[in-house]
């Protein structure tokens, strides 16, 4: 095993334990995420076989083809975090809006707003 | 034809940032005609809420600025929740003229819609008043709320319509920003309420061109409405 392969090794299994300790996920997430590390283990510890693959799909070099693989998963990613600031930002709206209700003041300028200060 | 009923029962809900110069001006004319004004102050850094509190109108203000769709959504709740007959949005910068009210009105109370959506493009006289620039982005915007909800009008992003009651109970807006506006008719789409256009005069003044969305503002909504087709 070369250096890069160790410490790519590494940084795998650390970025897992972390993943798995500290992230709160769905089952399916972790099954996930536990198939991407094993190919990525796979693919660490044979080199060879991404460059065969990638020749298979026609892109020439093992490394192009882990590189595109990278950016499709980033992109995916990026959705994923969108989404959940979505859902962030649609929870803040009706905690806001749910405070604006109960705190409106009315035409003659009386409202619970006091009663929150 | 008049419209048969109290005005009192109307809410006129008028979203506002920042609009603590021309508060006071656009809705004295509405107080004066005997509507319920719901003014939503939408988390404004200027004197906004103050200027809402010199008026006897029912204020709500946002702790935070979430957007034009979102203010609007709450002042759309709070009439809910407070028995309004009906409600008409309305554009805080002055933009809109009150004594159209009754013709956004006539066609709910008459049974024929339960939405009546203000075009600036079916009167010529109207139309003429809108610059070219912004007419050329609102035809833009037809098209794309067309092809977004099936629902092809003769105006996009006119904020002046009416809500029928039970528009207000089955409407229900996620759309913090400007997007909303395509959003309303994907609701009516999915709830099945009938809807009309009438004819409605915008007057633009330099302020209210200066308050209103600047025309770039269409690529946001476009990506705030591909973003809605994509992510739950």
């Amino acid at each position: 095993m070369i250096r890069i392969q160790a410490i790519l090794t590494l940084l795998l299994a650390l970025g897992t334990a972390v993943y798995l300790a500290k992230l709160r996920s769905t089952l399916g997430s972790r099954i996930l995420v536990l198939l991407l590390v094993l190919a990525g283990f796979v693919l660490v510890a044979h080199p060879s076989l991404a460059t065969r693959l990638a020749q298979a799909l026609g892109v020439g070099r093992g490394v192009d083809l882990v590189i595109y693989l990278a950016l499709l998963g980033q992109g995916f990613v990026i959705l994923m975090l969108f989404s959940s600031l979505r859902a962030v930002g649609q929870k803040l709206t009706a905690v806001v809006r749910e405070l604006a209700l109960v705190t409106a003041r009315d035409a003659s300028g009386s409202g619970k707003e006091d009663a929150l200060d | 034809m008049t419209t048969p009923i109290q005005p009192g029962s109307i809410f006129i809900i008028v979203p506002a940032y920042n609009e603590a110069a021309a508060l006071g001006r656009t809705l004295q004319p509405l107080l004066d005609a005997g509507y319920t004004v719901v003014a939503v102050d939408d988390g404004s850094t200027d004197r906004t809420w103050e200027a809402m509190g010199q008026l006897p109108i029912v204020r709500l203000r946002h702790a935070a600025n979430l957007g034009q769709g979102a203010a609007l959504a709450t002042g759309l709740v709070y009439a809910e929740r407070h028995a309004a007959t009906a409600a008409v949005t309305f554009d805080a910068d002055g933009q809109h003229d009150p004594t159209q009210i009754p013709r956004l009105l006539d066609p709910i109370f008459a049974g024929e819609a339960d939405v009546v959506l203000g075009s600036r493009f079916l009167d010529p006289r109207d139309a003429r008043l809108v610059p070219p620039a912004r007419r050329f982005v609102l035809k833009g915007g037809i098209a794309v709320n067309g092809l977004f909800t099936g629902v092809w009008l003769s105006d996009a992003h006119n904020g002046f319509r009416a809500l029928s009651r039970r528009a207000l109970e089955q409407i229900r807006l996620r759309e913090n920003g400007f997007a909303h506006a395509t959003e309303i008719l994907e609701e009516l789409r999915r709830t099945g309420l009938r809807y009309q256009e009438v004819p409605t005069r915008v007057t633009y003044s330099r302020y209210s061109l200066a308050k209103g969305q600047p025309s770039f503002n269409c690529l946001g909504i476009l990506f705030d409405l591909a973003m809605r087709r994509v992510l739950p």
